[in-house]
């Protein structure tokens, strides 16, 4: 961007953003929303189809069980209102990937509706709406033709729209990742943006600080990266306020981003917008989601996201900070509960969640782990940690067996054993490198003696070294004190 | 009788995707002016109904099926009549956006 | 003579198979050959190829034979069927009556199919209709217009004219046919045989090519209330591939029919006076008149009701359907089935746009342009909307008029007999007001019959239609039964070959 943060921060001076984002998300259903074709990802072309789904003459849709169940376990984890009986719409427009000329979706009777979601800052978001709807297919474009395949039409979808309530572009990430963040816990979602299981458009619009009515808004479409998301509205909010500070007005556009360039196109203006003639599904009754339904449904949601950081904080004496890092995803938080269980009181949570959150968490993503594969499981990261915790070995050479371990996958303790990493804490073997030390250091022992304790620091690293590491760091820094006290009195 | 502009029947077809001749606009002009017009007496019947109602709030539930996938072998009957394909997918135009 | 085999009843038939007294091949070469004749002269078929039927045909007998052999009585054994051309039979071309789908075959069987099969039917072809339905004449067929074999230069009514037209002519002993408007029970009475359109819910949808989806349903045309009751006992019941099915399994009607009582005593039947105005020929008129007095005799007791609200009755029909038609036929854009327009250097608006139009016939256009029109921006809350609420309201009149204690509304089917050939193509609208009886079973979802009455002064026929509550077709087709024993109306429809 041109101007960078500290533009940024002056615009904010003069303009205040306002957005909303419409957030597309694929449920995990083994089947599609009206019919029973498989929802698996990379198929060859059409190969997970059926005549409801390739819209065939004379199909109708059937409701899938499970897609409703899980849109009401979302519901319910944004605190929502649910309504008891929805309905759902035919939304028509043309275009190869939607088979019927209609989507099937909810309109004006959806069933959920005054959801939230909280911030970090405290401040919650209103989700407006969430309503369920069948995916279109997928157009693929070539050099003279398009072609169609419609093996993700089908494929049951929430909408989960939020109020124009969003501050910034850092707001709209981090709304998005808790998003993200719940619909992993309550497994119905793979939350995957790159493979497009979770998509989002985004409305923006600025106003002058002060005024109350909202700007003209533009709409972003197809926002497939969290990143995209938030260069997407930063840009398009530095194009509004360029316009306005050049005295023109900004159109109600859609635009498309584009990546490469990092800027937003225009799509389609307002007058070709669509006139999708909604009207109520004739070939479906009513989604029913009635008390009892409701309560069988609401015994299956798992602890949340801000639940569990909670948890974390109060239960091991967790910071917010740690807490809400560990939580982020549904797997670490499971992952660093896993290794506690196996550590002994010798081993504090806070050690567990340093160990996580830095060294864990840098060798997972820079070797691309995955939580199905990670080479790392917590049985033998709990291993190392508690090497550490009994002193066996230093801090620093777990440091060293870590990386080893995520190199190689071995066990921390086959790797301590081959590499005679084991501390010693043997009085003698320590004792004669300490004098040793002392003998080829008199001068800065003498300068210690006079004053300098930072010389202590450099004494000990030097037994330490001649160790290979590995001496209890404690003994050899108390046995160092002895000595010196002994050489001083000798002296 | 009621009028409808030849824009918005030309309007109506363009949604629908349909193309008219002169002679085909000027003949649905006059049809839909004369059902519409009959159609217009709906408007002044005045219903005992509450106005928030809507008729389909009174349908019975949708059954839900269970969530089981089962394969379907009918895309190669369908690729096999489809007017054009290439591999296993279907082949249209080029879109432009 | 060819017309002794398939002339004989659907109930003959069966048991005549079943007892091994009938010889399937015989059957099925008797059918093709009435079928091919009559379809000759009254453009009964399309895409009628009667060299593919009787390969299929052949195939059909192989598997009916085995199932023949380890399953006894099945309740349609070797009767020769006749399918609507908007039903689909896996690997046969559907078309629905459009020049949009004349290369499109079915890729799948409609569950009403998959149970005739089951059930034994011999399926010989496909019938002739008005485009996707619409029509009340069969003149909107890609196909041509089936001709009335009572009078040829007659129409046969519609949309399912190729097969009221079949049944009468005695190509076929039943053939099935679907009603959205009344284009099941109209042709029926134009042709002069029985019709069931049965209560919405109760016969699948799946594999029935959609026009207006809250009133369509598939239904038997017949030569008798036993044979129309035989094969509604095959095709009811519920379906899980059709969310609107209803969950009711249906007991056989055809066993009720037998152990019903053998009058009307105590059964209330109504006319509606708003019924029997304006626009009811003078000879219609009188025939239902006289066709009252036979209920009676059968201890029936007529009572006259007023329904003020079935006056909105078209323009409500009209609205809803085809609102739901204009999406329904948006699946019809030349990508994955159909014919698309043949200039390869279209825009792919442009390729929609010009198949549409090159697929698409008058009347499916107009229809088409109608519920575009009626749930476009601006305009879906005073058409969409208010049909949506006089719809319900409709209903809830109907409704009371059978808690009053009323078993059956009756009517003249249609207002007139059978129009000339042309007679109304130009006037969409007289063409829609020909609906006016039918109409309203179809919004209330009501099961309704037509019955042959008589003959007009022209010799064509009259049809009386009962209408009954909610999932009560066995009063129908105890009552109709009751007219038909008493009466026995001539269905012979004479000089057809000559």
């Amino acid at each position: 961007m041109k101007d960078g943060a500290s533009g940024y921060k002056s615009l904010l001076e003069r303009y205040e953003p306002v957005i909303g984002l419409e957030v597309h998300c694929q449920l995990k259903t083994e089947s599609k929303l009206f019919c029973s074709c498989k929802t698996q990802f990379g198929a060859a072309p059409n190969q997970n189809t059926c005549p409801v789904c390739l819209g065939l003459p004379g199909v109708l849709p059937v409701l899938n069980r499970q897609a409703v169940d899980y849109a009401v376990l979302m519901a319910i984890a944004v605190e929502a209102k649910i309504r008891e009986k929805s309905v759902f719409a035919r939304k028509q427009y043309f275009y190869p990937d939607l088979p019927k000329g209609y989507q099937i979706t909810q309109y004006d009777l959806p069933y959920c509706e005054n959801g939230r979601l909280q911030l970090d800052s405290g401040r919650s978001i209103l989700i407006e709406r969430i309503h369920m709807e069948e995916d279109a297919g997928k157009n693929v474009h070539g050099d003279n033709a398009s072609y169609v395949d419609l093996n993700r039409a089908g494929i049951p979808l929430l909408e989960i729209v939020s109020a124009p309530t969003i501050e910034g572009p850092q707001e709209a990430h981090e709304y998005l990742r808790k998003l993200r963040a719940i619909v992993r816990y309550l497994d119905i979602s793979d939350g995957n943006m790159e493979e497009g299981s979770i998509r989002c458009d985004a409305n923006v619009s600025i106003r002058r600080r002060g005024d109350k009515k909202l700007g003209t808004r533009t709409e972003i479409k197809n926002l497939n990266s969290f990143k995209s998301v938030e260069r997407a509205i930063t840009y398009e909010i530095f194009r509004q306020a360029d316009l306005l500070d050049s005295g023109e007005k900004v159109k109600q556009v859609t635009l498309l981003f584009d990546t490469a360039s990092g800027r937003t196109q225009v799509m389609r203006s307002k007058e070709d917008s669509h006139d999708y003639r909604y009207f109520p599904e004739p070939d479906l009754g009513l989604v029913s989601i009635d008390s009892a339904r409701l309560k069988a449904i609401k015994a299956k949601i798992p602890e949340l996201p801000e639940q569990k950081q909670i948890r974390f904080q109060t239960a091991y004496g967790l910071s917010e900070d740690d807490a809400r890092q560990l939580t982020d995803e549904k797997e670490l938080a499971a992952f660093f509960e896993a290794i506690l269980e196996k550590v002994d009181a010798k081993v504090s949570p806070k050690i567990v969640a340093n160990w996580i959150l830095s060294e864990y968490l840098r060798e997972h993503n820079a070797r691309h782990w995955t939580w199905d594969k990670p080479s790392i499981d917590a049985e033998n990261f709990a291993s190392l940690l508690r090497y550490l915790g009994e002193g066996t070995i230093s801090g620093k050479i777990a440091k060293g067996v870590f990386e080893t371990m995520a190199e190689s996958g071995t066990s921390a303790e086959s790797i301590i054993k081959a590499q005679g990493l084991v501390q010693i804490s043997d009085g003698a073997a320590i004792r004669t490198i300490v004098r040793q030390v002392i003998d080829e250091n008199r001068d800065q022992v003498a300068l210690y003696l006079s004053g300098k304790e930072k010389v202590l620091g450099f004494l000990v690293g030097q037994i330490m070294k001649l160790s290979q590491g590995r001496f209890n760091p404690g003994l050899a820094n108390q046995y160092l004190k002895e000595a010196i006290d002994e050489f001083s009195r000798g002296a | 009788m009621s009028q409808i502009e030849a824009e918005t029947v030309r309007k109506i077809a363009q949604l629908a995707h349909l193309e008219l001749s002169a002679e085909e606009l000027a003949y649905y002009q006059n049809q839909l002016a004369s059902i519409l017009d009959y159609m217009g007496q709906l408007q002044s019947v005045e219903l005992s109904l509450p106005s928030d109602w809507r008729a389909e709030l009174e349908n019975p539930a949708s059954p839900e099926r269970e969530d089981h996938a089962v394969d379907s072998a009918v895309i190669d009957r369908v690729l096999q009549t489809a007017p054009r394909v290439v591999g296993t997918a279907f082949q249209v135009p080029r879109i432009i956006e | 003579m060819i017309r002794e085999a398939s002339s004989r009843s659907a109930l003959e038939i069966s048991r005549a198979v079943n007892e091994g007294q009938l010889r399937l091949e015989d059957m099925a070469n008797a059918a093709l050959e009435s079928i091919d004749a009559g379809h000759k002269v009254l453009n009964t078929q399309v895409h009628w190829n009667r060299a593919e039927v009787s390969d299929s045909l052949k195939e059909q007998i192989k598997t009916l034979e085995s199932s023949l052999r380890s399953k006894k009585n099945l309740p349609l054994a070797g009767v020769p069927f006749l399918i609507k051309d908007n039903i689909m039979v896996a690997g046969e071309i559907a078309s629905c009556g459009s020049r949009f789908l004349s290369n499109h075959r079915a890729a799948y069987d409609a569950t009403v199919i998959t149970r005739l099969k089951a059930a034994g039917a011999l399926l010989c072809g496909r019938t002739n209709m008005d485009e996707f339905g619409m029509g009340s004449s069969n003149e909107n067929s890609a196909y041509g217009p089936v001709r009335n074999p009572w009078n040829k230069e007659y129409v046969a009514g519609g949309s399912s004219g190729g097969a009221a037209a079949a049944v009468s002519a005695g190509l076929v002993p039943v053939a099935l046919g679907s009603d959205t408007g009344g284009s099941i029970r109209q042709p029926a009475s134009f042709c002069g045989i029985y019709g069931l359109k049965p209560t919405y819910g109760r016969v699948s949808r799946y594999g029935l090519v959609a026009y207006g989806s809250s009133f369509d349903q598939i239904g038997p045309l017949a030569r008798s209330i036993r044979d129309l009751a035989l094969v509604y006992d095959v095709i009811a019941g519920p379906d899980p591939l059709d969310s609107t099915s209803h969950n009711l399994s249906a007991e056989s009607s055809l066993e009720r029919l037998s152990a019903e009582p053998q009058d009307l005593k105590g059964i209330k039947i109504a006319t509606v006076r708003e019924y029997l105005g304006d626009g009811l020929n003078p000879e219609v008129h009188a025939a239902f008149q006289r066709a009252l007095e036979v209920y009676k005799s059968r201890g029936a007791t007529i009572v006259d009701v007023s329904l003020p609200l079935l006056k909105l009755a078209i323009p409500t029909y009209y609205i809803l359907a085809t609102a739901e038609a204009s999406a329904n036929l948006a699946r019809f854009d030349g990508v994955r089935y159909g014919v698309r327009t043949q200039d390869p250097n279209l825009s792919l608006k442009e390729m929609y746009t010009r198949s549409r139009s090159e697929g698409f016939g008058k009347e499916v256009k107009q229809r088409i342009m109608l519920g575009t029109y009626v749930l476009s921006a601006g305009y879906y809350e005073s058409f969409y909307g208010k049909a949506g609420r006089i719809r319900a309201a409709i209903r809830q009149e109907l409704e009371s008029v059978f808690k009053g204690g009323v078993h059956l509304i009756a009517s003249p089917t249609a207002p007139t007999t059978a129009f000339r050939l042309e007679q109304k193509t130009q006037d969409s609208l007289s063409m829609y007001l020909s609906d006016v009886y039918t109409i309203v079973a179809n919004l209330a979802g009501l099961p309704a019959l037509s019955h042959p009455i008589g003959c007009d002064s022209q010799g064509l026929p009259i049809g009386l239609q009962l209408m009954a509550p909610m999932f009560d077709e066995n009063i129908l087709l105890r009552s109709a039964l009751q007219y038909e024993e008493q009466e026995r109306p001539d269905l012979q429809p004479r000089g057809i070959f000559a």
